[in-house]
């Protein structure tokens, strides 16, 4: 991989706390003289902010196809049925 | 069942697993939840919660819980279900809090927003990283979902895609100022 490729990979081995005490020193020693390099570990947790919530979104968008699956197709009906007795008076 | 498919970067549970789920488990949230006057509506995204919680902690990583599924989702449906009961508000679905808010000091581009411009920018990168992160494939299937040749181009393409990402974030949240001496 390319340096600037490896060096992603460094990071998020800081983030996810797989370095050994010695890097992670190193790494924090970084961070407090590189103000652009603080910049970029920001932008790095905020992809995998974003990631997560991508991957949320799409699982969201799978659940409610399955809802509507269940509550539309008349396959399912004896299911429909049992869930809308217990709104029955 | 046929409307139910599966798309190359879809979550690792197939539809008719949460299906399944449906049918077992949403019956004993929606009794709980009914005998204390909720609603359908609120019982289905209590429920959607539950699950999106399970998937997260088990389902995407394989782990080995003690309970049963049926217990353990409706233990996360009911500690949802009381939450909201004690502060008295309205239901608010988890995708519309995610985490997205927290850590970030700036206020130029809201990550809505930033989500949007993102997968104009790069859908299938985005995937890519979701397949990976979210969704707890390990490299070699990602490589089989991608189409890559083996896991090692898999991890470089996964490398490529998040200085992508990171790079887009940067130019869109970080001003001019930050990149000029």
């Amino acid at each position: 991989m390319r340096t600037s490729l490896n060096k992603l990979k460094v990071w998020e081995e800081y983030l996810e706390h797989q370095l050994l005490p010695e890097e992670k020193l190193l790494l924090d020693a970084h961070l407090i003289i590189d103000e652009k390099l603080k910049d970029e570990l920001y932008c790095q947790q905020k992809a995998y902010q974003l990631v997560k919530a991508y991957g949320r979104e799409d699982l969201r968008a799978q659940l409610l196809r399955v809802d509507q699956e269940l509550f539309a197709n008349p396959a399912h009906k004896n299911f429909v049925d049992k869930i809308k007795g217990f709104f029955r008076k | 069942m046929n409307s139910l498919t599966r798309a190359v970067g879809s979550p690792k549970i197939s539809d008719e697993r949460f299906v399944r789920l449906y049918k077992e488990v949403f019956p004993v949230v929606v009794k709980y939840i009914s005998r204390r006057q909720g609603t359908l509506e609120q019982a289905k995204d209590i429920f959607q919660d539950a699950l999106i919680m399970y998937y997260e902690q088990i389902l995407s990583t394989e782990k080995q819980i003690e309970q049963t599924e049926k217990a353990y989702i409706f233990g996360i449906a009911r500690h949802l279900w009381i939450h909201q009961f004690k502060l008295g508000v309205n239901y608010e679905p988890l995708s519309d809090k995610i985490e997205l808010a927290e850590n970030v000091n700036d206020e130029r581009i809201s990550d809505k927003q930033l989500m949007r411009l993102l997968m104009n920018a790069g859908e299938r990168c985005v995937s890519l990283l979701k397949t990976f992160y979210y969704d707890k494939l390990s490299m070699t299937e990602v490589a089989e979902r991608f189409g890559f040749r083996n896991e090692r181009s898999a991890t470089v393409q996964k490398f490529k895609c998040l200085e992508k990402v990171r790079d887009f974030i940067k130019e869109k949240t970080l001003g001019y100022e930050d990149f000029v001496e």
